[in-house]
């Protein structure tokens, strides 16, 4: 056992925390407030480093940071603060490029993702398809050289500044439903696209999409004809354990530390001094430990070469389920004052625990939910009969 | 960064996984407890193998391993529920080793002819209330107000009676001479007892959760296997889940104390919060999934749940370990403890 | 019923059971708060058993058991109120009627429900005044959770019939006189439609009891083996293959039998513990203890309002189910607070506190398990009460015979 960086590993995490200290404002992480997560000077400086690639291979054309290296980098962005959602998808979007795309869509796509240039989106969700994901039921049907599109997506986070969805389509219901879908790349201003704005209870916003009659070449296909779950399992290796997620709780446990030491209860006291108060942080500051753990070991794993998968599951179901606690408990902990949002110029700290505890909730549901993704361990780590 | 058993770590896991599915079946257990909790030939054979002095110097008699190496040997041990107080006594050995002075007592402990114990809590009035191993150690490491002290003596061979039928007794320590290294070397020492202890926890609660896929592999109810039912599984992926991350916290503990990271005893306290309440969540819940064979002795699932319970519970209350792990996070309380009551 | 015109005033009925109490019952403050109700000796536990039932007998001959139930059976035939003041007042005394008194409050609605006339008036006095004590043989080793799967068959010859299987969890077994059973009389129909419901003499050939160990090492639960044991056709209790109605109001009767608790709640000793220690101070444990506390007063609220739509004759306002559910996870609550108040010392040691909190520990099991499990429970109310779709898998209307198994 050994729980220690390699000394480039090291370097970089320096770097990443200048970069951080220098680029990274109070302004970016506002940024959120308008309901985009994204804050594009940040994400361009990012660009500039040849960060937004890190995980996919440098024989692949990206970044080839070693996994170890994107775990520094995922961790310090959220320790910060960061908005991160931006690179997570372009991680995710190019990898998927990389590893199935046509030339032509990796030499003219791949470089302005990189760059910061053009944004992604993802296209999997549709209104009756959500955690049943491989049940998608838009359509793509075959004209010459081309596809003819038509069908909804939900939960297009992003889709109204990005300039690409990559869209999980069904090619052929007649056969199971794992074997009759197929990927395409869609440029978002392809006639026929409709994307409404869809309000969350949090700041963000996401979207639907509608794809009406939407014609498209065949050189935007993404991997085999019927053989889109394929390009699903490398999005889903990407997305879970690597991607981002697996700190959200620091900066909701440095607020709650904050309010504990600073502000006065009638009796004259400072909540920090309350044993129950001190034994509900140090609960959290364990699980942040806990949380620590499984990153490192999904990066330990990569880094091997290994696959993983149900190591990404128990790392987002403990991250994301812990993160909701904390951020019930800390709201409580703020009593009346936990209620003001950023909107309130006293907010505590911006307003920052109680626009977390809004947010919470959701990074149980995106990218798996906890019912999910306590079937895959159950299945997979237990070996309990599978059921669905 | 290596997450995972190393290759020699890996061989020596092996090594002890054969030993003790051989020599540590659950009727050694039981028969164990039926006496005073302890099994003297099942400490014979582990001293056969080298363990009680596996991580001592080699000028002693020991084997120069490392503490991963013995947090391994715990894991398995703990899976095996062995009445060996094998933590304690590497814990006290090392700490009397660090000390110095003391190299024939040392050599008769890495031998494993003598069998040492550390009392978890400072003695009141001469006397170390529910040592572990207490009622069969020769010597008692006692932790005190200005470091560790060492007290021989013979034991008494009875238990009091408790929740894991462990060998707890109180011990008279009046005999008691002070170890050099002062606090440095207590703290080491329960440290090292926090995080050893943490993976023997995950090592239980493994087992108890490989005890109870098992049954729900068998059992059939409803026309089914139990095992298919979603609340089952979410139960004991929920388990397995947490007992993982204890792996990795209680292992990371393991590594900082062993590697001298400044953060160690922090994170050997919040290994063993963590993975005890891991291990009786998953003893929890597999005996729960038992149904009422859970409940009855004959099934071994109840030995898992009762250890689970007392282990952690020998250094006392957990909320004393939070306030520890809060001191040390947030400085001192201001206040008083009754004035602390506004919660 | 006598509802309409009282013998007598609640408050004139108060008095005197509260004279009778005074003259022949012990007060409770005289007890031990911190007995553990726990015989692991088997002598010790028969004992129990016979004071219970002595005291149930003593119960019924001052004409203080089955007060609501119909006079022509043994009862009082009065109001339901008295049940309630009787039970109010006896909390304050040491004695309780123990096993008899909970296979009273369950087989006796069973009866009164489906037994033949005949059976009533055989049956219903010898329950109340204890003269007879019966034990329950539902679960078998493969149905327990799902107990209709059941498969101790019972095949008909002429007049009787002859049983043959293995029962299990049978509280009291190896003290009771008779024994209400379910078998299987239909290995053709689906598993609900074969079963009959028997009362059976356990002294009849054949039957053999023998005793399981617990966690707790107490004795209370037994394995009972049948081997060619043959019970006239005349103790069914209600129709031939459709015991399973019967069994399900034992059952329903034996979730809030379960689900009522204890006399004296948890967190009266959790509290002198927490005062003892100095942890009342800790406020931690004292919001955790608050917690306990609303806890308990709310589940008592819900078995009031239960027994009082009962008395009342209407539909309870909530599944009597969430009564067992919510007292099993304030048994789990209170056991672990009870080891963490104690620390170290909960561990280990004979005073009876210790053995008082280990016992809090394990005891959070017999609720959770015993009496249909947590999961059960929670299915039937995602079905009952929510009107949530069954879970997928069950072959429900299979001949039994062809279920895997």
């Amino acid at each position: 056992m050994d729980f220690s960086f390699p000394p480039q590993a090291e370097t970089f995490r320096s770097e990443v925390q200048a970069f951080l200290a220098e680029h990274l404002n109070e302004d970016m992480i506002r940024a959120t407030h308008d309901g985009t997560i994204h804050a594009p000077a940040l994400h361009a400086a990012m660009a500039d480093r040849g960060w937004l690639s890190g995980p996919v291979p440098a024989e692949l054309g990206g970044g080839g940071r070693s996994a170890l290296e994107s775990v520094v980098l995922n961790e310090e962005m959220q320790l910060a603060r960061a908005p991160i959602d931006a690179m997570a998808v372009t991680i995710v979007v190019a990898a998927i490029l990389l590893e199935h795309a046509n030339d032509t869509v990796k030499e003219t796509v791949v470089p302005r993702l990189l760059d910061g240039t053009a944004l992604g989106c993802f296209g999997y969700t549709e209104p009756e398809s959500g955690s049943d994901v491989a049940a998608a039921a838009t359509k793509a049907v075959r004209d010459g050289d081309e596809w003819v599109i038509n069908g909804a997506k939900m939960w297009t986070t992003m889709a109204h500044i990005a300039d690409y969805v990559i869209l999980l389509t069904r090619t052929d219901p007649e056969v199971p439903k794992h074997k009759g879908l197929t990927f395409f790349l869609v440029p978002l201003d392809t006639p026929g696209i409709e994307i409404r704005p869809v309000p969350t209870m949090a700041t963000e916003r996401s979207n639907a999409t509608f794809y009406d009659d939407v014609r498209l070449s065949d050189q935007w296909r993404i991997g085999e004809v019927n053989g889109g779950w394929a390009v699903m399992k490398t999005a889903l290796k990407y997305e879970r354990g690597i991607a981002g997620g697996q700190f959200p709780s620091p900066p909701v446990i440095d607020a709650a530390v904050d309010w504990a030491r600073t502000h006065v209860r009638p009796d004259g006291t400072h909540p920090i001094d309350d044993p129950a108060v001190r034994e509900r942080l140090m609960r959290a500051l364990i699980d942040v430990e806990v949380c620590r753990g499984f990153a490192y070991h999904c990066a330990d794993l990569a880094n091997e070469g290994a696959m993983f998968g149900v190591e990404g599951s128990m790392t987002k179901l403990f991250a994301s389920e812990s993160y909701k606690r904390h951020c019930r408990d800390f709201h409580d902990l703020m009593g009346a004052e936990g209620l003001l949002t950023h909107e309130a110029v006293d907010a505590h700290l911006g307003g920052r625990i109680e626009e977390n505890l809004r947010h919470s909730p959701v990074t149980a549901i995106y990218g798996g939910t906890s019912e999910i993704n306590r079937n895959l361990v159950a299945e997979v780590h237990l070996g309990l009969p599978r059921i669905r | 960064m290596r997450t995972r058993l190393s290759d020699d770590e890996l061989a020596v896991r092996d090594a002890f996984q054969s030993f003790f599915q051989n020599e540590c079946s659950p009727a050694v257990v039981r028969a164990a407890a039926e006496d005073t909790g302890f099994d003297p030939h099942l400490w014979e054979a582990l001293a056969a193998m080298g363990a009680p002095g596996m991580a001592l110097a080699e000028s002693v008699g020991g084997a120069e391993a490392t503490l991963s190496d013995l947090a391994v040997v715990a894991e398995v041990a703990g899976a095996h529920l062995a009445p060996v107080p094998l933590i304690e006594h590497a814990v006290a050995a090392r700490a009397i080793h660090r000390a110095g002075g003391h190299d024939d007592l040392v050599g008769e402990l890495a031998a494993g002819t003598k069998l040492a114990t550390l009392a978890l809590r400072p003695p009141i009035d001469q006397t170390a209330r529910l040592v572990p191993a207490g009622a069969v150690a020769d010597v008692v490491v006692v932790p005190t107000v200005d470091g560790l002290m060492v007290s021989e003596g013979t034991p008494s061979k009875l238990r009091i009676p408790n929740t894991a039928d462990l060998p707890l007794a109180d011990r008279d320590v009046s005999n008691a001479a002070p170890l050099s290294g002062g606090t440095t070397n207590r703290e080491q020492a329960l440290d090292e007892w926090r995080a050893l202890t943490a993976v023997a926890y995950v090592g239980l609660a493994r087992q108890a959760i490989e005890i109870g896929v098992n049954y729900a592999k068998e059992r059939t109810q409803f026309d089914v296997l139990i095992g298919t039912f979603q609340a089952l599984q979410h139960g004991y992926a929920d388990a397995a889940t947490q007992v993982e991350g204890g792996r990795l916290l209680a292992y990371r503990a393991v590594w900082a104390l062993e590697t001298g990271q400044p953060d160690g005893s922090r994170l050997a306290g919040m290994a063993l919060l963590f993975a005890a309440q891991a291990a009786r969540f998953a003893t929890d819940r597999s005996l729960q999934y038992h149904g009422g064979y859970g409940f009855s002795e004959e099934y071994d699932i109840q030995l898992f749940h009762r250890h689970a319970t007392a282990w952690t519970l020998q250094l006392g209350e957990p909320a004393l370990e939070y306030a520890r792990l809060a001191d040390a996070e947030f400085g001192a309380r201001t206040v008083s403890a009754d004035q602390g009551g506004a919660a | 019923m006598a509802e309409d015109q009282p013998v007598e005033s609640p408050e004139e009925f108060r008095t005197r059971v509260a004279a009778w109490y005074a003259a022949n019952a012990t007060p409770r403050q005289e007890t031990d708060p911190w007995a553990v109700n726990l015989q692991t000796d088997p002598a010790e536990a028969a004992k129990h058993f016979e004071t219970s039932r002595q005291w149930q007998a003593k119960l019924a001959d001052a004409g203080l058991m089955g007060l609501a139930w119909p006079a022509e059976y043994g009862g009082g035939g009065g109001p339901g109120w008295m049940t309630r003041i009787e039970r109010e007042i006896s909390r304050d005394y040491e004695e309780y009627t123990g096993f008899a008194g909970a296979t009273t409050a369950m087989l006796g609605p069973a009866l009164l429900r489906h037994a033949s006339e005949e059976q009533k008036q055989t049956f219903l006095p010898a329950l109340l005044s204890a003269r007879l004590t019966f034990c329950q043989l539902f679960s078998e080793p493969g149905a327990g959770s799902d107990l209709a799967s059941l498969g101790t068959r019972a095949v008909r010859d002429g007049d009787e019939f002859v049983l043959n299987g293995q029962k299990v969890w049978n509280s009291a077994a190896q003290f009771c006189d008779w024994a209400f059973v379910l078998v299987r009389t239909d290995p053709d129909a689906p598993k609900h439609r074969g079963i009959t419901f028997l009362l059976l003499d356990m002294k009849s050939p054949g039957v053999e009891v023998r005793p399981l160990v617990q966690i707790n090492r107490a004795t209370h639960f037994n394995e009972v083996f049948l081997t060619d044991v043959r019970v006239p056709v005349a103790n069914v209790i209600g129709e031939i293959n459709e015991g399973w109605s019967v069994a399900r109001t034992v059952l329903a009767n034996e979730a809030a039998f379960i689900g009522g608790g204890p006399k004296a709640p948890a967190s009266d000793n959790l509290r002198s513990l927490a005062r003892e220690s100095g942890a009342d101070k800790h406020p931690v444990l004292r919001q955790s203890l608050a917690d306990l506390i609303t806890r308990e007063r709310v589940v008592g609220w819900m078995g009031e309002q239960i027994q009082a739509a009962i008395r009342r004759g209407e539909m309870p306002p909530m599944d009597p189910g969430l009564i067992k559910l919510m007292t099993a996870d304030i048994r789990a609550r209170s056991g672990t607070l009870a080891m963490e108040l104690r620390g170290a010392a909960g561990l280990a040691g004979d005073e009876p506190e210790t053995f008082w909190a280990q016992s809090e520990l394990v005891g959070r099991f017999a609720i959770s398990i015993g009496g249909g499990t947590n999961e059960v429970l929670r299915n039937n109310l995602g079905e009952r009460a929510l009107g949530l779709p069954r879970e997928p898998g069950f072959s429900k209307d299979q001949p039994w015979k062809d279920i895997p198994r």
